[in-house]
């Protein structure tokens, strides 16, 4: 079926390249403006979520490029976000695909990368311990690609299947 | 036996070299990694790799630590004493998710009486957690191609999130997913109508 439409496609295509090539000064141009329009409107609407704070105890921070705010109940948590927890303090998140990270008290902890499809439920994810402990259980990332998950340490780097497991890095 | 001779050779090497005064506490290792049984009693391993070599922990409670030149050293621990060392690693996790079934009058986006009459039950039950969220899980029968049930199960779910943030469920917290036609509760042939797969699943955790 998918070659079926690419050969139909294909003829308004191959007319569309002589009309690309005479107009590709404008269309670069235009697709400058274009991608400036797009970035700055993700910059400014609401980050799409890789992931949801679900209990916070204590002391706990989510520190996003320069800015470091305090954790709360319901907040999102996007890619390269790192969460910081004090002494005693501790903080539960979901990822989208239903991954669920504990994190201990002292801890760093890195959502390093993130990349899910909802539909094909397929997609990948690298979470580094910079130090402090974590609990990590897996999703349906874990379940349907599980070589693409990656859980680091300085001197480790852990691969899994299937599991419920807990790491420090004192 | 060879195994555990050698890390056993290396301490010993490094109390002779701290001979003169009381020999320091051996390093604490810079990861530890504690396999945890699966809720569902199902069989799970993590695999430890170090620029010194790899591990497999596949009994619950089983332990690896790493040295600092990146040794791996196998060892075992217990419920009660995991407890006492990451008690927030254990008292932080959420509560298990819990799912509904709605389903959809024929041919459209709109829920059944029955279905419509779970949503208030469906927003306490995700109110009553710790940034409980809300997963709608649009499904379709196998009638129709592939990509055209992905934006009709898609379209589904959106109309259930739109019911949900009418009643005042934060939207940042409902993710609209379309499952199209991957996940039938009834198999069937393809393009066979069944109305127990045009369904949505919602999952609350």
């Amino acid at each position: 079926m998918i070659t079926d439409t690419g050969l139909q496609r294909c003829p308004s295509l191959c007319q569309d390249k002589k009309r690309h090539a005479r107009r590709s000064k404008l269309a670069v141009a235009s697709f400058a403006m274009l991608a400036a329009t797009l970035l700055s409107t993700v910059a400014h609407a609401q980050e799409a979520r890789s992931g949801t704070i679900k209990a916070v105890l204590g002391d706990v921070a989510i520190v996003r490029g320069s800015e470091r705010q305090p954790a709360l109940s319901g907040g999102g948590l996007i890619e390269r976000d790192r969460i910081v927890t004090g002494d005693t303090s501790g903080a539960a998140v979901s990822l989208r695909d239903g991954t669920a990270i504990v994190v201990g008290p002292n801890s760093s902890v890195d959502l390093s990368s993130f990349q899910y499809d909802a539909t094909k439920q397929q997609g990948s994810m690298a979470v580094n311990l910079i130090n402090g402990s974590l609990r990590f259980i897996t999703g349906l990332i874990g379940k349907n690609n599980p070589d693409r998950v990656k859980i680091a340490t300085r001197t480790a780097t852990l691969g899994i299947r299937g599991t419920d497991f807990i790491v420090e890095a004192p | 036996m060879n195994r555990s001779f050698l890390p056993l050779a290396m301490v010993f090497v490094l109390t002779l070299a701290g001979c003169a005064t009381p020999p320091p506490p051996p390093p604490p290792p810079t990861t530890r990694v504690t396999l945890l049984p699966e809720s569902n009693g199902k069989t799970s391993a993590v695999n430890v790799t170090t620029s010194a070599g790899e591990a497999l922990l596949s009994v619950p409670y089983q332990t690896a630590a790493v040295g600092q030149v990146g040794d791996l050293k196998l060892g075992a621990t217990t419920a009660d004493e995991v407890r006492v060392q990451y008690p927030q690693l254990l008292d932080l996790k959420s509560l298990p998710e819990q799912r509904f079934t709605l389903y959809f009058m024929e041919g459209g986006s709109k829920l059944t009486a029955d279905s419509e009459a779970q949503l208030p039950v469906v927003i306490a039950r995700a109110s009553e957690r710790a940034g409980g969220e809300i997963l709608v899980i649009g499904h379709t029968d196998r009638v129709g191609s592939v990509d055209a049930n992905d934006a009709l199960s898609l379209k589904r779910a959106a109309s259930i999130k739109a019911l949900l943030v009418a009643r005042s469920f934060k939207a940042e917290l409902i993710e609209a997913i379309g499952r199209g036609e991957r996940e039938p509760l009834i198999q069937t042939a393809d393009e066979v109508s069944e109305s127990r797969n045009r369904r949505a699943e919602i999952v609350v955790r």
